[in-house]
């Protein structure tokens, strides 16, 4: 039925582009809201992506790989709002605590706002992978097609993501094991 | 004690899926949007062209290839032919015809700039490959040209090149609201001046190298490489004012030497994929060839 839909409106079908974006408009948000960690930015991007989208959809090859297209440009949206409104500084709003953040679930280190520094800390392009990979559950292969890269690349830049994001919280973390009296 | 922290698994809660409400204001928004925005062509040629197999796809260029020698032979062979006719005009020089680049990419189709202030011809990189994920650039996706405000523009993922002539450009080159300067700075100095210029307002966010000379059919054009602090990025070059560069934080510019002004060349991909873009960028100047 999708499949339907995606041929429709790239012939120029605006009711049937409307319903694909309201089916997936949730979801593209929640993408864009833990890449932003901003509201409001991740509202404009999702509305700049379907817009691009719609201009762009008689150009998709595959109507079946519409939604990760369509979560490709989205990925792009999110780095123009990020560059056009400075969203990688760290003096955005932080979100209100959201999703299980219990001392079980993140583990010894149960300080949110110590992820939440980190995670604003690295580029977007590692941001990026990771919520493709952590939000989406998308593997190597999955996150090569959303990005247009190889699944080798994909896969490199994950684990280099996980690296860049487990030295960040290490690093926050030190001070306060050194102050609870860690001996080297 | 000495943890070692499980990043995978805080990044699992940190990140885990909720229910996110998308206000209807934003999609109604899209959609007022997209009432008003209409929809590309599909490239269908292209399309079509590409979807062939390899081997049909060879075989055709092979028999385009010998008709048109055959044809180019026989043209030569007959002294009747084009006798006490006028001369045709000069033709442009001949190029090799294709040649391999960096990144497996064959350098294809010479493309005319028609009515650039002075026209040039140069050859455009096609890359030997169009399938999903076997390496970038490889996308020849969109070729836009506009020749009647001197833009032809190039783009695939994660990458876009474009050459622009006699428009008006941003002051402030980062800004396409910002005042306009009536045309393209008019030598490759003050172009250098005008990107240059951006750099104080935008203190380590935005570095512009130093300028390389590129000799280009006779003239020589400069190049720079502008680097964006993917930390505080804040521009994204606005050059045409319509057409920005986004989400790519490595861009080059060059800048073409004409008789009367200059041209510009802009590329910029992600930091991936920006030496192999630079280096087809290269050799789009240094295939151009002023008529």
């Amino acid at each position: 039925v999708d499949r339907d839909l995606v041929e429709q409106a790239q012939h120029g079908d605006r009711e049937a582009f409307a319903i694909l974006a309201r089916t997936r408009g949730d979801t593209l948000f929640g993408i864009a809201r833990r890449i932003l960690r901003d509201v409001g930015p991740a509202e404009d991007a999702v509305q700049q992506a379907l817009v691009i989208a719609w201009r762009e959809l008689p150009r998709l090859r595959d109507p079946d790989r519409f939604d990760a297209w369509l979560q490709r440009m989205l990925v792009n949206a999110c780095y123009a709002e990020a560059r056009r409104k400075r969203a990688w500084n760290a003096n955005v709003r932080v979100l209100p605590v959201d999703g299980p953040a219990s001392p079980d679930e993140l583990g010894w280190l149960v300080d949110r706002d110590e992820v939440e520094r980190g995670f604003r800390r690295l580029p977007p392009d590692q941001r990026v992978i990771l919520v493709l990979h952590h939000y989406l559950g998308l593997d190597s292969n999955e996150i090569g097609e959303v990005l247009d890269i190889p699944t080798g690349t994909a896969r490199s830049r994950l684990h280099y993501a996980h690296r860049a994001m487990r030295a960040l919280l290490e690093a926050d973390a030190r001070p306060t094991a050194v102050a609870g009296g860690r001996s080297s | 004690m000495n943890r070692r922290i499980d990043a995978e698994r805080i990044l699992d809660a940190f990140l885990a899926p909720e229910p996110d409400r998308l206000p209807d204001r934003v999609i109604d928004a899209a959609l007022d949007d997209i009432a008003r925005t209409p929809q590309r062509h599909a490239l269908r040629v292209s399309w079509r062209f590409t979807s062939v197999p390899n081997s049909l796809r060879t075989a055709a260029i092979a028999i385009v290839t010998v008709v048109g020698v055959g044809i180019l032979a026989f043209t030569l062979r007959s002294p009747g032919v084009g006798t006490n006719t006028p001369a045709p005009p000069t033709a442009s020089p001949v190029r090799e015809s294709a040649r391999p680049l960096a990144g497996g990419l064959l350098a294809g189709a010479t493309i005319d700039s028609g009515p650039f202030g002075e026209p040039f011809t140069f050859i455009m990189p096609i890359p030997a490959s169009n399938g999903p994920n076997e390496g970038l650039p490889r996308q020849f996706s969109a070729a836009r040209p506009d020749l009647a405000t001197g833009l032809i523009a190039f783009s695939g993922p994660w990458w876009s090149l474009r050459f622009v002539d006699d428009m008006p450009v941003p002051v402030d080159i980062c800004d396409a609201e910002s005042e306009m300067l009536p045309d393209i700075p008019a030598t490759t100095a003050a172009v250098g001046d005008w990107l240059e210029a951006e750099q104080p307002k935008r203190a380590s966010s935005w570095v512009v190298a130093q300028p390389v000379e590129l000799p280009v059919d006779g003239r020589t054009a400069l190049r720079w490489d502008l680097v964006e602090s993917v930390e505080d990025a804040g521009c994204s070059v606005a050059v045409p004012a319509n057409a920005s560069l986004w989400g790519e934080m490595l861009i080059r510019v060059y800048a073409i030497p004409t008789s009367d002004d200059t041209i510009l060349l802009i590329g910029g991909s992600d930091m991936v994929n920006f030496t192999a873009v630079s280096t087809v960028m290269d050799e789009i100047v240094r295939s151009m060839d002023f008529r």
